[in-house]
């Protein structure tokens, strides 16, 4: 089933043999049959092992990961799928498209995804297994339910295709979710936006001081691929770095994380050249809002900037603001508005979060996680259970012993 | 090396550490050099897009004289403030360097470009700025193409009639005296008697560069088609006007004496030694009214010492190889398109 392209998106003659508004039950056998299928191929197919992200797909789909996300899901045996859920993937994140379409057909529903106009070989190639598993017999039924599509910007059939839809799913941009949003809809349409979000990272420098020099190797790797193996633009990495403790513990600490980030940057980073320029062009933005001359310390790729008054600013291009903090729950007082994703090193989430709610706060974010995983992405994103969000729970007086059904 | 404009770029930048704020807030954030820079590697620069996304001023707004704007790629305009001072400068600095190229007399322009180009105030650009810039070089203008870009032959050949006795300046971009000029009488086989004039043409080789066309054939095609083999290139951007890199006898783009040019190491910005390939970092005396005095363009090439040159003419000398490719970065943000 090829992708559908933008011209013949357009005649709409593509939805002929479309299942619009098919559902399933949660879960329903022959979705996780199609799943571990596709994780099993994902992750021998040779072509595909060389592509990173591919693998971390594979791994999402596999069985277990299912299953724990499943009895994570309240009620599972009386969901249902919601119709046909019209996704919008992001036009610079490869794979992101194929998480999308994997929580709307787990929960039940039909799917209709639209990819990013720029061709990734790895979205290509995502698509190619999932092609040759849906030519299997076993597995041919799904094909009716799934359309893989790429349209114009302003497509006005891809409007019309929003209006009919039961559900929607937009992927990331302020811009891109204030244009859907607006976009007219059925009345029951189930909307979810991932707008932009900010992120920061949360350093105890005695645990961090801890460490093994082998640990706190790969905590430099693990920094790395959460901030500049995505240009330190995804909503998820780190632009601020808090560090947790007194001011001699801190200037330790600080001291050996960037002098073990430098290797790694040498090794395996280079920064556009127009990027290198943006961020000079960042800088100038940021003396201007704040109306001063800036602490900054230049090393290597890294800018570290130590003004506070910068955090509502753009923060990219290996431009990071750092903050000492004697607490924990010192860190709620600077997160920004649109906050997502809080990593730690040095300190587990389970403790900063103990801290953060002990302490009678709300966690102004929606997610803590190890230095390193901040790009995982997961059945619950922004804060919110996509899978129970993307199905429908038919409600009915149900004796306790069976509720027990993860209830 | 030392460069001659070395004690004028200094006074320059402590001129407008004074008078521009969001100026010494940035230079007093990223540049902790020596307190007397020692070379031009050392002085404080903006990045030259720095003018397409804030407004930069040393002078009181009651002082401004004009405001100069040139569209860039992305659709945003530089805006660079001019006072009577600077607008002077201007047009002293470009007369003088056009004089010792092409001679002091005022010649009749043939503009290698449509009217449309400098009248129509929407359409304002690089263009309209370079045509109006060196049109105080010139007595009657005739623009060569039709507001469709088509090249008006009967015009023409009427303005060459006209002034058949006189040196006609011809002027225009790169590109359009390739395709609309030299091409449109190619595909008509038509030739023109243009042996006394001299052309100048600046704006950038990238479209030429696609065509895999060198100076000299360049050079070659203008001459077959319209007899004109005074044709000089010229290096320079609206956020420096006046100071610009004027091609020698030898092919050479060479600095004035108010400018001068260096290259930074794309990775790292750090300052290379002739011969190397970078940024290009262009350097002028003349901006009072604006902090653009020393500016990284995000153009590519080297620089050679004057001397290399046979010319004799004493300016350090700029290579352009190209503009930077626009970014391709990753992430999650601005996802729909």
């Amino acid at each position: 089933m090829p992708i559908v392209d933008a011209r013949s998106f357009e005649s709409g003659e593509w939805r002929a043999d479309f299942d619009f508004g098919g559902v399933t039950a949660f879960a329903d056998e022959q979705v996780l049959d199609f799943l571990r299928a596709l994780s099993r191929l994902l992750l021998t197919d040779r072509e595909a092992r060389r592509y990173p992200d591919l693998a971390t797909f594979g791994y999402f789909c596999r069985q277990a990961n299912l299953a724990r996300a499943i009895s994570e899901t309240p009620f599972v045996t009386s969901r249902f799928g919601w119709g046909t859920v019209v996704h919008i993937a992001p036009g610079n994140i490869p794979l992101n498209f194929a998480f999308s379409f994997v929580m709307g057909l787990l929960a039940g529903n039909s799917n209709i995804v639209r990819l990013p106009s720029r061709n990734f070989p790895q979205t290509q190639l995502c698509i190619d297994l999932i092609d040759r598993l849906l030519a299997d017999p076993a597995h041919a039924p799904l094909a009716r339910t799934l359309r893989f599509v790429q349209t114009e910007r302003d497509s006005s059939a891809l409007n019309a295709l929003v209006a009919e839809a039961a559900g929607i799913v937009v992927w990331g941009g302020d811009a891109t979710v204030r244009q859907f949003r607006a976009l007219p809809k059925s009345p029951r349409c189930v909307e979810v936006y991932f707008p932009d979000r900010v992120s920061s990272l949360l350093v105890d420098a005695a645990g961090y001081l801890a460490l093994t020099d082998e640990e706190a190797r790969m905590s430099a790797r693990r920094f790395f691929n959460d901030t500049f193996l995505v240009d330190q633009n995804a909503c998820s990495s780190p632009s601020m770095v808090f560090w947790l403790g007194d001011s001699e513990r801190i200037a330790r600490a600080q001291d050996r994380f960037w002098s073990l980030l430098a290797p790694v940057l040498d090794a395996d980073y280079a920064m556009d050249p127009i990027a290198r320029i943006n961020r000079s062009l960042d800088l100038m933005r940021d003396v201007i809002t704040v109306g001063h001359a800036l602490k900054l310390r230049q090393d290597h790729d890294v800018w570290r900037i130590g003004n506070a008054e910068v955090a509502g600013l753009p923060l990219r291009f290996g431009t990071f603001l750092e903050l000492p903090v004697s607490q924990v729950t010192d860190v709620l007082d600077h997160l920004r508005p649109n906050e997502q994703t809080l990593t730690t090193l040095g300190v587990t989430p389970e403790d900063v979060f103990r801290q953060m709610v002990d302490r009678g706060r709300i966690p102004g974010i929606d997610r803590i996680v190890p230095v390193g995983s901040a790009l995982d992405i997961s059945f619950t994103w922004d804060g919110k259970d996509l899978l129970s969000v993307l199905s429908r729970r038919v409600q009915f007086p149900q004796n306790k012993a069976v509720a027990g059904d993860n209830g | 090396m030392s460069s001659p404009i070395l004690e004028d770029l200094i006074s320059l930048t402590d001129h407008h550490r004074l008078a521009c704020q969001p100026y010494a807030d940035y230079c007093d954030t990223l540049f902790s050099g020596p307190e007397a820079p020692g070379s031009l590697a050392e002085l404080p620069f903006l990045p030259v897009r720095a003018f397409k996304e804030f407004d930069l001023r040393s002078v009181s707004e009651a002082d401004v004289f004009k405001v100069m704007t040139s569209s860039g790629t992305s659709g945003a305009r530089s805006r660079i403030y001019i006072d009577r001072e600077t607008a002077q400068l201007q047009t002293r600095v470009l007369t003088t360097i056009f004089g010792d190229t092409f001679g002091k007399a005022r010649s009749p322009m043939l503009v290698i470009d449509c009217e449309s180009t400098v009248k129509d105030r929407m359409r304002f650009s690089a263009r309209t700025a370079a045509v109006n810039g060196f049109s105080i070089m010139s007595r009657e203008r005739c623009f060569a193409l039709d507001d469709d870009m088509t090249l008006n032959v009967p015009r023409v050949a009427e303005f060459i009639e006209k002034y058949k006795e006189q040196k006609i300046f011809i002027f225009g971009f790169t590109f359009l005296v390739w395709q609309a000029f030299c091409g449109a009488l190619a595909a008509q086989n038509q030739t023109l008697s243009l042996e006394n004039a001299f052309l100048l043409h600046g704006g950038g080789w990238k479209k030429l560069e696609a065509e895999k066309v060198s100076n000299q054939d360049f050079k070659d095609t203008i001459s077959r088609w319209t007899g004109c083999r005074n044709v000089r290139n010229y290096y320079g951007m609206v956020e420096q006007t006046g100071t610009i890199f004027m091609e020698c006898p030898e092919g050479r783009l060479h600095a004035s004496a108010w400018s001068d040019v260096l290259t930074r190491d794309v990775r790292t910005h750090a300052a290379l030694p002739h011969g190397e390939i970078g940024l290009i970092e262009v350097f002028s005396t003349i901006q009072k009214s604006y902090p653009g005095h020393a500016l990284l363009t995000e153009d590519v090439g080297r620089t050679l010492a004057a001397a290399d040159c046979a010319c004799g003419h004493p300016g350090t000398i700029v290579e352009v190889h190209g503009r930077l490719p626009a970014a391709e970065v990753r992430g999650c943000s601005d996802a729909y398109s």
